[in-house]
């Protein structure tokens, strides 16, 4: 149940200036860090913007999405739900200087697997790198299974998601049976099922119920059909009486679209020219710091064979 | 790790080494459930992301275990939980005598309420069993290993696996390959762990699959398109069939058992099931509000861990106390006390 879960409790924030303020703190935490290794030549200019980070964010979470749906076999939509859930939650805490959103992405993807019970091995998950050979993909899974941890961590364990898919098929079979005025429910299916994919690459899931972004899909592609549905809210929803919780939900509907207008891919030559500067920021300050390998080798139980370093494989051939 | 001193090793369970350990600031005592990477190739096991997952989106109950906290360590990672002195099975195992029945309802009634929260909470245990009943110091029962667990609301027209619960708790439609199934499976190990709390023995002690689902019918009967019309769809259903037999009367494999247990036991041991007893409906059975009541916590045995002999708690209220019997017994005699009436 939403209602009294981590998601409700730990993951569901005010509006938009908490979540970049937190994502400022990331960025400032890290910049604190590489100045504090008194590295030589480290000028302010060498970090990524807030804005540079986000450019670079928003490209990583697309190519994830498309890793998601070009998965063999298909990944279900709860999956790819909660593995871009994970992606976000992780960079509001971290910046993609400290953690490369390359693996991370792969990770989030890996784990939600897991967690959803979509269960693929490690080896056929990345079967999926078509561009990679047998042994770059056995590099990937040893540094998926790296970061798996401290994923799970930056989580704070919380790794249960709700998706507003299921609330939305709860409210098309609602709409069926007790919304007649309504002719063709399954006709608004296309479109809200687009707008959904569409918020699940903004902050909505970080900011309202999946109810409410499951409702606005509805509401939203009935509009575009030229349909009116206020009726629904009012008598079937029975807000007729309780003008003030429609008003906020018309408010969370009007937020919501706004974000979903604001959205855009950045363009590929800013993607470039940030990638190139990220690519400097990782190999000058690469972080070693991996929890789980830690762990092995304080215990010396696994003698692992040295890593490769991240450069070995770029993105560019990952799909 | 460094927060903790380990004081000993409790017990091995089927995903790890468990051991008590004291928490070196707070000096509370925990017990530390350590998750190996065996099959180091595919990261953290399932079971340890589905114990995390569950125990995270609940609330703290009575009588479900809490997950106090988690760490990566060495080639795993542990998981810290309150520190329970014992399980059910050691209590039925090395109870000297039968449990009395009150004791009985004093256990299936924390039982229900954990199994209850549960699955008010979407969650499916599917491995209930005594050894998965904790006791604590101070007797309270508290259901744990959520290594099975699932969330049923999330999963739409998933598929489950079969291969789930230990053979002896195992519902009848997993054991005929069910795919699709639902939190019955737990109120029928719950059926189970009645039957045996009342025997001091497994109702069912199959030896394999085939032998447990002989076990079932040779008791609850053949079943029949009306005693169980789903079982046609179920994926084993052709795969076996059985002598028919006639169902045996409840009250001859728990002999000595009240009627109200009998037909609670009842109410879980059936077919189909969606009408087997939920946990909530079973709270509020007769069982729970007749003579003798449900013993207090403090009044159930706790036996130590490794077997050593149960120490003999609070003895069972005196029987001649009860609300059912008229006054006039328990009062004293008026007349007797007259010859001494001008002392006062």
């Amino acid at each position: 149940m939403f209602h009294n879960s981590s998601q409700k409790k730990f993951w569901t924030f005010k509006n938009e200036g908490e979540l970049e303020q937190m994502r400022y703190m990331a960025n400032e935490k890290f910049r604190r860090k590489a100045l504090e290794s008194g590295k030589p030549g480290v000028g302010d200019f060498t970090f990524l913007d807030r804005h540079e980070e986000d450019a670079l964010f928003r490209h990583y979470e697309r190519r994830l999405l498309d890793f998601c749906n070009a998965f063999k076999p298909a990944m279900p939509k709860a999956v790819v739900g909660t593995a871009i859930m994970y992606f976000r939650r992780f960079y509001l805490n971290n910046s993609i200087m400290e953690h490369h959103p390359r693996i991370i992405m792969l990770t989030c993807a890996y784990l939600s697997c897991k967690v959803d019970e979509f269960n693929v091995s490690s080896t056929q998950f990345v079967g999926n790198l078509l561009q990679e050979s047998p042994a770059g993909q056995e590099r990937v899974v040893e540094q998926i299974l790296e970061y798996e941890l401290l994923l799970i961590q930056q989580l704070n364990f919380h790794l249960v998601v709700h998706n507003p898919y299921r609330p939305m098929e709860g409210l098309l079979i609602d709409l069926k049976t007790r919304y007649p005025t309504l002719e063709n429910p399954e006709s608004l299916r296309k479109s809200a099922d687009d707008f959904l994919t569409q918020a699940a690459m903004t902050d909505a899931g970080l900011l309202f119920s999946p109810s409410q972004i499951a409702l606005t899909a509805i509401l939203n592609s009935a509009s575009r059909a030229g349909l009116k549905m206020e009726s629904y809210l009012t008598e079937c929803l029975g807000l007729k009486e309780d003008k003030e919780t429609l008003m906020k939900m018309y408010d969370s509907m009007k937020r919501m679209k706004t974000l979903l207008k604001k959205y855009e891919l950045p363009k590929q030559e800013e993607v470039n020219a940030y990638k190139h500067k990220l690519e400097r920021i990782h190999a000058e300050f690469a972080t070693s710091s991996n929890k789980r390998k830690r762990g092995y080798e304080e215990d010396g139980h696994v003698a692992k064979e040295p890593r490769l370093t991240e450069e070995d494989w770029t993105d560019e051939d990952l799909l | 790790m460094e927060q903790y001193s380990i004081l000993g090793r409790i017990g091995e369970g089927a995903h790890g080494i468990v051991f008590q350990a004291k928490h070196i600031e707070t000096g509370e005592t925990v017990a530390l459930k350590k998750v190996a990477l065996r099959k180091l190739e595919d990261g953290i096991p399932n079971q340890a992301v589905r114990e995390i997952k569950a125990l995270q989106e609940i609330e703290d109950n009575q009588h479900v275990v809490k997950l106090k906290d988690f760490f990566p360590h060495g080639t795993g990672f542990v998981l810290v939980f309150d520190f329970m002195l014992s399980d059910l099975s050691e209590v039925i195992r090395n109870s000297q005598r039968p449990l009395t029945p009150a004791q009985v309802k004093g256990y299936m009634m924390m039982l229900l309420k954990g199994v209850a929260f549960l699955h008010q909470n979407s969650i499916m245990h599917r491995d209930l069993k005594p050894a998965n009943l904790l006791i604590s110091s101070s007797g309270h029962l508290k259901v744990a290993d959520f290594g099975l667990a699932r969330l049923f609301s999330d999963q739409g027209e998933r598929l489950y696996s079969h291969q789930v619960a230990t053979r002896w708790y195992r519902a009848p439609e997993l054991l005929y390959g069910a795919r699709k199934y639902d939190e019955g499976v737990d109120l029928w190990a719950v059926g189970c762990i009645f039957g045996e709390l009342l025997n001091s023995s497994p109702l069912f002690p199959g030896e394999n699959d085939i032998e447990q689902l002989c076990c079932v019918l040779r008791v609850l009967g053949t079943p029949t398109r009306e005693s169980w019309p789903e079982m046609v769809e179920l994926p084993d259903y052709n795969k076996i069939t059985f002598k028919e037999n006639p169902a045996i009367p409840l009250e001859e494999i728990v002999p000595d058992t009240c009627p109200q247990a009998v037909d609670l036991l009842c109410r879980f041991l059936v077919y189909p099931s969606r009408r087997r007893c939920s946990a909530t409906q079973a709270l509020i059975h007769p069982f729970f509000f007749s003579s003798p009541l449900p013993a207090h916590h403090s009044e159930l045995p706790i036996p130590q861990r490794g077997g050593r002999p149960p120490r003999q708690r609070l003895q069972a209220p005196p029987t001649d106390f009860s609300v059912d019997l008229p006054l006039q017994n328990s009062v004293v005699d008026p007349a007797l006390l007259r010859p001494h009436a001008p002392c006062l």
